[in-house]
């Protein structure tokens, strides 16, 4: 199959984006020229200069450094809040399509109970009744992944049950568990997956969110939430406070986007000729 | 060779099955023997209740649908009285099926050596590298060329054929008593279905398996099996050994049905369709159910046929039996 740029160059830009993002979050302490926290005053709003190539912020510290360490809580919260949100709603979804029923009424209508809920005012309840921590928030964010997997999941199920092989599993005498584990999970994961890359980009989003409103990363620990936040209130002065982690928000959350439709367009059989 | 069922028993004794899904019957008193090394069809347009009635042995129903009367014996174990994990225990083991469409019937996922040996894991608690030897074996018994290397190839990777052959190595693996074969060849190639058809009767010669062969297809009945049930609407309307059937039929559907089978060796200038249609599955038709399509119908064909017995096992349901012609 021969590389286009109209066939592939999303996935590939939003491969880039990716890359990028998870290279500063997981080399953060090594590529970040200073330390995130080190204060001086001396040096606070600074213009972007060559020394501080993103400028600094009301306390001295260096921009840059900060927006890179930042990635690693957004990173960190993203992959256990989509954990968290794809292991629990597939394994709902799953159940409710395969038993069907009344197991099904039920675990359905709960998630379109939590479906209900706008994510961001679900996220404040749940943080609100399990306290204000990074791994509340990571949880919180999780809890609203679930009904989105669960659906697929049930979808993908229901269509899956319908194959031959599902019989012939359940004629040489499989076990339910095994059937839904064995026959059916490996064929509903594909359109989990792009869900999940979506979903990533989500959850960063709902994560800069809360720490916007103080509810996720406490400071001093950055996380491009509660940097925006700061910046907010030096927008005149020093918009750079405000733009460096939008921007590295804004980035991160389109290649995840890219890289969820290429993924589609990968595994979607339609689109191969 | 035909059953004769006072000397031996039979692997498959199904009585007096009824099936309904809610409000409609759709297999009306069924009564159905496989002997011991018997390769036996049950023939029938869709909707006749022919595969409903081997869903019911294996306990595979679909989810609406109800046994609502009768017996089924496998070798003596009350089929329809076992619990989910007694039945478990016989399918893939004792009991073997081969479903219709082997395309659909291999998991895209798995690799078709681990599909094959699964039963052999799964009721012998073998271990995985174990299964896959076996798996060679059982694919090499099948005629597949080349198995030591086919056995990691994923479903997609075979044809049809090959397919079909790896269904059928997966259903032999533990050497069942009795194997129901779904319509296992209609998805193929003519030449294809020869090749599987011989495969199953060599089966048969060599490992002393009983077959319960579903279909629609007449051609493949005629030279493939010992004897033949002919469905219609729910019920069993004539029985016997293929010869019979084929050339002393006695019911006038299984006449018709021979005669809408286009034949190589004439030359019809029209295809004999059956007049009317197979009623609609619940449809009640007091008396003979075929009557309304029948053209020996008489006002008597409102009250249900007598079974009568024309020959040594040639059964008939019907009021006006033809005779040999």
């Amino acid at each position: 199959m021969d590389w286009s740029w109209r066939r592939h160059g999303a996935f590939t830009i939003g491969t880039l984006l990716v890359g990028l993002m998870l290279l500063a979050a997981s080399a953060a302490p090594w590529i970040a020229p200073y330390s995130p926290y080190d204060l001086d005053v001396a040096k606070m709003l600074q213009a972007p200069s060559l020394t501080h190539w993103l400028g600094t912020d009301e306390v001295g510290r260096d921009v840059l450094s900060r927006t890179i360490h930042a990635a690693r809580i957004s990173v960190e919260v993203a992959l256990v809040a989509v954990s968290v949100g794809s292991v629990g709603g597939t394994l709902i979804g799953l159940l409710a399509a395969y038993f069907g029923g009344i197991v099904d009424a039920v675990l359905m209508r709960l998630m379109e109970l939590l479906f209900s809920f706008p994510a961001i005012l679900l996220a404040v309840v749940l943080m609100a009744s399990l306290g204000t921590s990074i791994l509340n928030a990571m949880i919180a964010i999780g809890i609203i992944f679930i009904p989105g997997f669960a659906r697929l999941a049930r979808a993908s199920t229901m269509d899956v049950l319908r194959q031959q092989y599902v019989e012939a599993a359940r004629a040489i005498g499989m076990s339910d568990a095994r059937i839904m584990f064995r026959e059916v999970l490996p064929n509903i994961l594909a359109p989990s997956l792009v869900e999940a890359a979506v979903a990533f980009a989500y959850a960063i989003l709902l994560e800069s969110a809360l720490s916007f409103l103080g509810l996720g990363a406490q400071p001093p620990e950055p996380s491009w939430g509660n940097m925006i936040n700061t910046g907010r209130g030096f927008m005149a002065q020093a918009p750079w406070l405000g733009i460096v982690p939008g921007s590295a928000l804004f980035l991160c959350v389109l290649g995840f986007n890219l890289l969820g439709d290429g993924m589609r367009d990968f595994l979607d059989p339609h689109m191969k000729e | 060779m035909p059953l004769s069922s006072s000397i031996q028993e039979p692997v498959l004794d199904i009585q007096n099955l009824s099936i309904e899904f809610p409000g409609r019957r759709v297999v009306a008193g069924v009564s159905l023997q496989v002997g011991p090394r018997e390769i036996v069809a049950v023939i029938g347009e869709s909707g006749s209740g022919k595969t409903l009635t081997a869903l019911a042995v294996l306990g595979l129903l679909p989810r609406q649908a109800r046994v609502t009367g009768g017996r089924i014996m496998l070798h003596r174990r009350p089929m329809l009285e076992l619990s989910a994990n007694q039945r478990r225990d016989l399918l893939g083991d004792r009991l073997a099926f081969i479903p219709q469409d082997a395309m659909s019937a291999l998991n895209p996922m798995l690799s078709v050596g681990d599909q094959v040996g699964e039963p052999v894991v799964l009721h012998r608690s073998s271990t995985w590298a174990a299964a896959r030897q076996i798996a060679v074996e059982l694919l090499r018994s099948v005629h597949l060329k080349e198995p030591e290397k086919r056995t990691t190839d994923y479903p997609h990777q075979f044809s049809g054929g090959m397919q079909q052959r790896a269904m059928i190595a997966m259903g032999l693996a533990l050497e069942p008593e009795l194997l129901i074969a779904d319509e296992p060849t209609t998805a193929l190639d003519v030449t294809v279905q020869a090749q599987v058809i011989r495969l199953l009767r060599e089966i048969r010669d060599e490992h002393g398996t009983s077959i319960l062969f579903i279909t629609h297809d007449l051609g493949v009945v005629a030279d493939f099996c010992d004897r033949v049930y002919v469905m219609y609407a729910g019920r069993v309307i004539e029985e016997g050994a293929v010869d019979e059937i084929f050339y002393n039929p006695r019911h006038p559907y299984t006449v018709a049905l021979l005669a809408a089978t286009p034949s190589a060796t004439e030359r019809v200038a029209q295809l004999n369709a059956i007049p009317g249609q197979i009623p609609a599955a619940g449809e009640l038709i007091a008396g003979c159910v075929f009557a309304p399509r029948c053209v020996r119908a008489q006002p008597s064909c409102r009250e249900v046929p007598p079974e009568q017995e024309m020959e040594q096992g040639h059964r008939v349901r019907c009021w006006y039996p033809g005779g040999k012609t």
